[in-house]
Parts: structure tokens; C-alpha cells; sequence
């Protein structure tokens, strides 16, 4: 890592939002959960595998009271973002807090095995948006096979940040915060291997065309915090999947 | 299409994957380098990629091996250029 940011804390990436994960060096894949404090609530974005959850909790204690966190948001149902759902329960509810688990339907009936207890927020079920108490917007951009038939983007009207889940993701051991010069690459690498195929992938980067997009936050390597218009053209033009039609590559 | 080209896509996966500083060691380590373009100093060879593919492993995992293995294979058909077994 070559960046001057002390990632031992939470790093607030923009105004009321934090990236809370923590550097693994012997990781080739890092995870990346992320909280938004807005007023009185907060929304824990991708929280995280249960091997993560002392760090991500060593993070989150120093920000907020528990029972302020209102919403947890899960793009898909995968492990490394979803299986420590069920202690972040404990901590709110241990607090009298409530919460909501905000995901896709198809998600949803697959993250219940978790033993979850909080309520679903079916984002399909909800015009694709979430409004918080303070009137802030959720905008949630569905990403089909992407790499989940339910996945889904988050994009944030206040911060517009993207919130892309597994999209733009990177395998990393040379890890860094925000995306650097080789980042482009390491992004490629990750979606030829989990990423279905290019018109799929090229279906849901059109869809974020209409979208005035400041940052891409998303689930595995770094943060895009500039030239973002260029990491979605990369992906755009970027052949994957296809490997599996192809005798001796798979 | 050739073993150089392929052995450069290998070096500009791991520049991301691994680094700068890890993706030069690593080929210091099998003998390679690169100017600072980033081009092969030199030819190199199906053997030269299966060394160094194989150190990239030995020393970071199968993440580095799954990174490239896909376009690698890609380009490797292109050219009709056979694979070490890693890279299949």
C-alpha cells in the first residue's frame, strides 16, 4: 500500500460517509463495507464475513451509537458481505434498535439461511428506491447476473457516490484505498472471472450513463475517486465470461 | 501473436494485481525484465511463461494465476500458441 491514509481508522470518503473495512495484506481480495451517518440513522453498506466483523465493529463503535444504524444494505447474498449480518442484529437490537435488511428479493430468500431476524426492504419491491427520514434518496440500479440474477448498484443523491457491490471490484494484493494507475487491470482480472459475459455487463454500464457519479464505492479493491467515466468504459468494452465455451479454459 | 506478447500481458495483470515492485522482483526471480516501458528485455519463450506464471504463484497464490489465466488463454488461441499447464 502507497497511499498516506491511516487505514487502521475509518476513513471518511465523503461528507457523512465512511469506508470502515481494513487493510489484509495477505489478502488478494479485500472487502470493503462502508456506513452512511445521516441524521439520526445510519446505513451499513455491505457489512461483512464473520472472520471480519472485529475489525469492521473496532470501526464502527468509534462513529456511532448501535442503535442508530436503522439499515443494513446487501447487494447479494454472498458470504464475505452478508454472514456477519446476524452479530451486527445483536449489537442493534442488544441497543433497542430496529433494523432493516435492504436487498433483492431473490437475495433476500437466500440471505434468511444466515438466521437473520430483522425484516426485508425488498428493493424490487419498492420502486428501486429507499428514502430516509431526512428525505435523502437511495437509488437502487439493477445489475442482473452481475454476478447475482438479484444484484444490484446503490447510488446516493446527497454524495452521489455509487455503491456498485462486486461491479468494479478488483483483485488486489498491492491494495489502495482509492483506485491508482495499474487499478485498471486488477478490476479486469476480477470481472473476467466472475462477470458473465459482455452484454450483460455492457447492459448495466449503459444504465449508469444517466447517473452524475462523483465515486465508485464498491465491494472488493479500491475506490474510484476520479476518471470515472473511464473505469465504466473499461468495463463497457471488457470481453468476460466466455471463457467457459472454450475447450481447456475452464 | 507470441510467447513475448503473452509473457507482457502477464507482467501488466500482475502490475495491477501485485504491484510494480512485486511484479519486477517476481521476474527478477525467473530471470526476466522488462525496460521501462514495461516491454521484455529480450525474447522469451513458452517456458519463460510457465516460470514465471508458476513464481507468481508460489509467491502470491492462485489469485495471480486466475488474473491472467483468461486473457492469456484468450490471446493464446489468437496465435494458436499451446499453454503451460497453469495457464489451462
Amino acid at each position: 500500500m502507497s497511499e498516506n491514509i491511516d487505514t487502521t481508522k475509518a476513513v471518511e470518503i465523503a461528507d457523512g460517509v465512511y469506508w470502515i473495512g481494513f487493510y489484509d495484506k495477505g489478502a488478494g481480495f479485500h472487502c470493503n463495507p462502508y456506513l452512511i451517518v445521516d441524521g439520526d440513522e445510519a446505513v451499513l453498506i455491505e457489512p461483512g464475513s464473520v472472520p471480519h466483523f472485529p475489525m469492521v465493529l473496532s470501526k464502527l463503535c468509534r462513529l456511532i451509537p448501535f442503535e442508530k444504524i436503522t439499515k443494513i444494505l446487501v447487494s447479494h447474498q454472498d458470504p464475505d458481505l452478508c454472514a456477519g449480518i446476524p452479530k451486527f442484529e445483536e449489537l442493534v437490537y442488544g441497543c433497542g434498535g430496529k433494523l432493516e435488511i435492504v436487498t433483492h428479493s431473490r437475495a433476500s430468500v437466500l440471505i434468511a439461511h444466515y438466521g437473520i431476524r430483522s425484516p426485508f426492504y425488498q428493493v424490487d419491491q419498492n420502486d428501486w428506491k429507499l428514502t430516509l427520514k431526512s428525505g435523502r434518496e437511495l437509488t437502487f440500479i439493477f445489475s442482473p447476473y452481475l454476478h447475482f440474477p438479484g444484484a444490484f448498484m446503490t447510488y446516493d443523491s446527497k454524495t452521489k457516490i455509487l455503491f456498485s457491490g462486486d461491479l468494479f471490484g478488483a483483485f488486489s494484493f498491492d491494495w489502495n484505498l482509492y483506485a491508482n494507475e495499474y487499478y485498471t487491470e486488477a478490476m479486469k482480472a476480477f470481472h473476467e472471472n466472475y462477470m458473465p459475459g459482455n452484454r450483460i455487463l455492457r447492459a448495466a454500464m449503459d444504465k449508469l450513463d444517466s447517473f452524475d457519479i462523483s465515486m465508485i464505492a464498491s465491494q472488493h479493491g479500491s475506490i474510484i475517486n476520479r476518471d470515472v467515466k473511464k473505469y465504466i468504459d473499461t468495463l463497457r468494452d471488457l470481453d468476460c465470461g466466455d471463457y467457459v465455451f472454450t475447450p481447456g479454459q475452464d | 501473436m507470441t510467447y513475448r506478447d503473452l509473457i507482457e500481458l502477464v507482467v501488466q495483470r500482475q502490475m495491477g494485481i501485485v504491484g510494480l515492485w512485486k511484479t519486477l522482483e517476481t521476474l527478477n526471480d525467473v530471470g526476466l525484465a522488462v525496460g521501462d516501458d514495461y516491454r521484455l528485455v529480450g525474447d522469451g519463450g513458452y517456458d519463460d511463461l510457465e516460470r514465471l506464471v508458476t513464481r507468481f504463484n508460489e509467491k502470491y497464490g492462485l489469485v495471480t494465476v486466475m488474473g491472467c489465466k483468461i486473457v492469456v488463454g484468450r490471446k493464446a488461441r489468437e496465435g494458436n500458441l499451446a499453454l503451460p499447464k497453469i495457464l489451462k
